[in-house]
């Protein structure tokens, strides 16, 4: 009999591909033949697809349920998926449809795959405490080489065109046209303190600072950078002030599981 | 609240059952939750640990893989202690199956082939995985659509010496028998009086199966959770209470999901036939 390890690598083999190697392995009777080891490869591609399928609901929106199966089965191909949490299974799926052909008519499909995942995300990142105004207050002025910690939740996406306009729209039941149209512009996304998922248009100086402290940059090194090349102080101190009010900053020991 | 529970039959936890199981209290034994459905945090995890102040829980894995040939997976682990000490569920249980092979995952449940290179390996992660979170795991029977060549155990009998070895517990799925007995041509009652009857089945679970013709024109039965449970599957079910009588019992249906009364209503059928099997039992012993 061969070792447990053939067994299953030839197996897992023949369920992403629809081949029949592990058949050598089964009995010869009816009861395994290869019509029922298809019964497999049809339940993970059918299951991969469903995980896709519940994680990018607008993409299957905008390009049908038809052809988004297809894109599946061809990421599958590329991406299997790599834990047993299936939370996390279809990360790629934006940097995929960047060179993707069939989806070339929907230039903006990455940006939408992109948004999709990170929203995605954020609902189900770990929980976390959020920073209140007096606290950061007073570690500004106690421990100026601190280090401003992002909630779990947070992703900021930078996207090519006016992709997240095309996003809200398909939130709606009736869609109204949207005229496509580049647009570089940066949306950060998280999930505040009440479980809620937002997203907004960040300025490039605020990209800046959550950039430097998803680094791990102290707070004074990210004000710094953000401040580099900052036009409107009192805009940034704003947006800045906004943010923290809506639970995208924790404290450095605020996570809770 | 274990009397209670035992003699009430529960049900698998869905989405869009949550909020009406929130705003009253359902008439169940108690919820069971599909513990990779909660990993992290977020609006789910914190429903069902509202969900967990109101009713039992348990939970049920069904990606972490214990019988890969391969190493489980410590961050799946992890994820399932964090939610067990968080829940603090009535059992966990994982399946006697395997989804995983070298860093690939599927989201299914792979036969394992029933030898002794498998058993050992399946020994020793059920020791592993119960060590580190703490607490006996019960093992649930797959259903079955293949079988392997040169086995060295049966089902039940692979099942009862993992029981010996490991110190689990098992989970039986009623449907899952019969499903398994139609698809590979054995006698499904044969199967559960091969169970040793010494506490070791923890819980039945019941579910609706679906009837498919494949290209060879073969009738398969395949396990899909869509449908109310089978009169058939109904009879194995008192056929196996009476074998086993006091052990609990979760109703599934995880496609088409049917209303919460609509569920509810299908957990009674089984509710009753407990009864009556117990009342049976004690009028013999009376």
């Amino acid at each position: 009999m061969p070792a447990l390890h053939n067994i299953q690598a030839a197996f897992m083999h023949d369920v992403y591909t629809g081949e029949h190697t592990s058949t050598v392995y089964l009995n010869k009777s009816k009861s395994s033949s290869p019509e029922r080891l298809n019964i497999y490869y049809n339940n993970t591609l059918l299951g991969l697809t469903d995980i896709l399928a519940g994680a990018y609901p607008v993409l299957q929106k905008i390009v049908g349920e038809g052809f988004f199966r297809t894109i599946g089965y061809h990421y599958i191909e590329i991406h299997p998926q790599s834990t047993g949490n299936r939370h996390t299974f279809g990360a790629e799926l934006g940097a995929f449809l960047s060179s993707y052909q069939p989806a070339a008519p929907w230039p903006y499909l990455s940006d939408i795959a992109a948004i999709e995942w990170a929203y995605f995300q954020a609902a189900i990142a770990d929980n976390a405490l959020a920073i209140d105004f007096n606290s950061l207050t007073n570690l500004i002025s106690d421990q100026p080489d601190f280090v401003l910690s992002l909630h779990p939740g947070v992703h900021f996406v930078d996207l090519c065109f006016n992709s997240l306009e095309i996003w809200q729209e398909h939130q709606k039941n009736e869609i109204e046209t949207i005229i496509l149209c580049e647009n570089a512009q940066t949306v950060l996304i998280w999930r505040d303190q009440e479980d809620v998922v937002l997203l907004k248009k960040i300025s490039a100086s605020l990209k800046k600072l959550l950039a430097s402290c998803w680094e791990g940059k102290s707070f004074a090194e990210a004000m710094f950078q953000a401040g580099e090349g900052l036009q409107d102080l009192q805009q940034f101190q704003q947006e800045f002030a906004q943010v923290v009010s809506l639970g995208v900053f924790i404290n450095k020991d605020g996570y809770q599981c | 609240m274990q009397h209670q529970t035992l003699e009430l039959t529960g049900i698998g936890l869905r989405a869009p059952h949550v909020q009406e199981l929130l705003t009253s209290k359902a008439d169940v034994g108690f919820l069971e939750a599909h513990s990779e459905n909660y990993f992290g945090g977020g609006q789910s995890r914190k429903q069902l640990k509202q969900i967990a102040k109101m009713y039992p829980v348990s939970l049920h894995g069904v990606g972490l893989s214990l019988g890969r040939a391969d190493g489980l997976d410590q961050e799946h682990i992890r994820q399932i202690k964090s939610l067990i000490d968080e829940i603090k569920p009535i059992f966990v249980s994982e399946h006697l199956t395997w989804s995983a092979y070298n860093h690939i995952h599927v989201p299914d449940l792979l036969p394992i082939p029933f030898i002794n290179e498998a058993m050992d390996v399946f020994v020793d992660h059920v020791k592993e995985f119960q060590d580190k979170i703490g607490r006996q795991v019960l093992i649930e029977n797959p259903s079955n659509y293949l079988a392997f060549d040169d086995l060295d155990y049966t089902e039940p009998e692979f099942l009862n010496e993992l029981v010996d070895r490991s110190g689990c517990g098992l989970l039986l799925d009623i449907n899952n028998i019969f499903v398994s007995a139609h698809n590979l041509d054995y006698d499904p009652q044969s199967y559960i009086d091969s169970i040793l009857i010494d506490g070791r089945v923890k819980q039945f679970h019941l579910a609706g199966y679906q009837i498919n013709t494949l290209e060879n024109d073969e009738k398969i039965y395949l396990d899909t959770h869509g449908k109310p449970v089978y009169p058939e599957v109904w009879s194995l079910y008192e056929y196996a209470l009476r074998r086993f009588r006091d052990v609990q019992t979760l109703v599934e249906w995880d496609i088409d999901i049917p209303a919460l009364d609509v569920l509810v209503a299908e957990a009674n059928k089984a509710n009753v036939l407990y009864q009556r099997v117990k009342e049976e039992f004690d009028a013999c012993t009376a």
